[in-house]
């Protein structure tokens, strides 16, 4: 049922994701076209002219800026639109597990994310790529490597991994968030968006005052150890290693628990209007 | 027999509105009961919470024996009383996700219904007519061969012909294995069809009474009962 759950959340939302890549692609391919042309001619237009001109790239930003809202904003109206209203009377008669309702949504929602950074760096490809990119780009990353080493930072691929696994955290766990305040719609039939919005206010809140506290309290603790970490034997890996694991796990601990407050109130306390 | 669908003192409250005020109710198989009441008197929330869209402030529902979930969503068909599908899909997309979902919608039986009465399947949603709408919704609801029926308000917005075709298709996709709930004002339309009928009035079950009885105790059309039960 997942996987149904999967393939139909794919086809509603790809109606409004490859469209607009597409769009965006083009757009990336015309712009550097009149970048190449105005390179070559080194035109300008003259005076009030010169604002027709700015216009490929003012299209450009705005949907560089739209492929990147889209992720959070159809991920919103997914899991609210079809969930909390109408289509939710749908959604909720399906004999399928409340959890595999949610995890469609949120596998989704992550699978278009990812999608959307591939898709502006390949945008950002089009626009400036030449054929010795890559050369200038290994140039600049020797250049950085090494001045890192030269500080004891080693920018090696388990550092890589540990970033796109706290990044992946983050992008799963701000999702969830997200989730957690539709979910609290459903205590006030009356304010929903108020609800809606508050409950997301309060969640932010709380993890912030939490992620503070403990963070303060393992400062505090282990502040021997953190000093001799850095001051001593400046082993800046082992603490760039450690902080980016101690706010990862965090992350994975509010995340879980996020994620079973909204099971419950979908699965115990649903009320759709 | 054993309910399909039972009831024991449910209680739902909207804030400081008692929605269903202690409700006692037993439904069982082979049957075509007519929950009938005037607006607002509980209809829809009876039938929200038999599936599980909403939850019960205290009492409880029983689909099967079993709280409404995976289970019972097997085995109830429901029509909701509002454009619940999405808008976006064609008819022929939404014949295959119902079939996707559940196992006992005939997918065929859908097209042909659509068929039969004018719909076109390549049309989105969102360009049909109301009335032509409901008719998509309800064809949809009757092509699965539940055990429950569950309609709320199934014939409101279409003209009187389709009405009595979409009546027509009720009986002749129902079975003796299934129940047949249908929440209507319209009674006259729908009275032919009924074997029981369960009044609501303000969140209460006022009668619980067989068709047959009415017509031969009181001497009585459901209708004209209902007119003075009723009565405003």
């Amino acid at each position: 049922m997942l996987k149904k759950l999967i393939h139909h959340e794919f086809i509603a939302t790809g109606r409004i994701f490859l469209p607009l890549y597409g769009a965006f692609l083009i757009m990336s391919v015309l712009l550097r076209v009149y970048m190449e042309l105005q390179n070559a001619w080194s035109f300008e237009l003259p005076g009030w002219l010169g604002v027709i001109g700015a216009v490929p790239i003012i299209l450009y930003v705005l949907l560089f800026i739209a492929v990147l809202a889209a992720t959070v904003v159809v991920a919103i109206q997914r899991f609210y639109k079809n969930l909390m209203t109408e289509e939710g009377y749908l959604m909720f008669t399906l004999p399928v597990k409340v959890h595999q309702l949610i995890n469609s949504k949120l596998l989704v929602a992550v699978i278009w994310s990812i999608a959307s950074g591939l898709v502006c760096v390949a945008s950002i490809f089009i626009l400036v790529a030449t054929p010795d990119t890559f050369i200038t780009i290994g140039h600049w990353w020797k250049i950085i490597y090494l001045s890192a080493a030269d500080q004891g930072l080693y920018l090696t691929g388990w550092l890589a991994f540990e970033l796109i696994v706290s990044l992946l955290v983050g992008v799963v766990g701000s999702f969830i968030m997200i989730y957690a305040a539709i979910a609290a719609t459903n205590f006030n039939s009356n304010h929903k968006l108020l609800m809606g919005i508050g409950a997301y206010v309060a969640i932010s809140i709380v993890l912030q005052t939490v992620s503070s506290i403990v963070m303060t309290v393992l400062g505090m603790t282990f502040s021997q150890t953190l000093a001799d970490m850095l001051l001593d034997s400046r082993n800046y890996m082992g603490f760039l290693d450690m902080t980016l694991w101690v706010s990862t796990i965090m992350s994975i601990i509010t995340s879980i628990l996020l994620y079973l407050g909204t099971h419950w109130v979908l699965k115990h306390k649903l009320n759709l209007n | 027999m054993s309910a399909i669908l039972e009831c024991r003192n449910l209680v739902k409250q909207y804030g400081y509105f008692q929605a269903l005020k202690g409700v006692n109710l037993s439904i069982e198989k082979g049957k075509i009961i007519g929950l009938l009441g005037p607006n607002g008197s509980g209809k829809s929330t009876l039938i929200k919470l038999a599936n599980g869209l909403i939850t019960p402030t205290s009492g409880e529902i029983l689909i099967n024996g079993k709280a409404p979930g995976e289970e019972s969503k097997k085995v109830i068909s429901y029509l909701p009383d509002k454009n619940y599908l999405n808008e976006w899909m064609t008819v022929e997309q939404l014949v295959g996700f119902f079939h996707d979902f559940y196992e006992d919608f005939d997918a065929h039986a859908a097209l042909e219904m659509m068929a039969r009465l004018g719909v076109r399947t390549g049309d989105r949603l969102k360009n049909l007519s109301k009335g032509t709408k409901e008719k998509v919704q309800l064809i949809l609801v009757m092509s699965r061969k539940a055990q429950l029926y569950l309609l709320d308000e199934p014939i409101g917005g279409v003209d009187p012909a389709a009405r009595d075709y979409i009546l027509h298709t009720i009986i002749s996709n129902y079975n003796e294995e299934a129940a047949v709930v249908i929440s209507t004002h319209l009674i006259s339309d729908v009275e032919s069809i009924l074997d029981e009928v369960v009044f609501i009035s303000q969140g209460e079950i006022v009668l619980t009474s067989s068709v047959d009885e009415i017509r031969e105790q009181r001497d009585q059309s459901v209708d004209g009962l209902f007119r003075e039960v009723f009565k405003c």
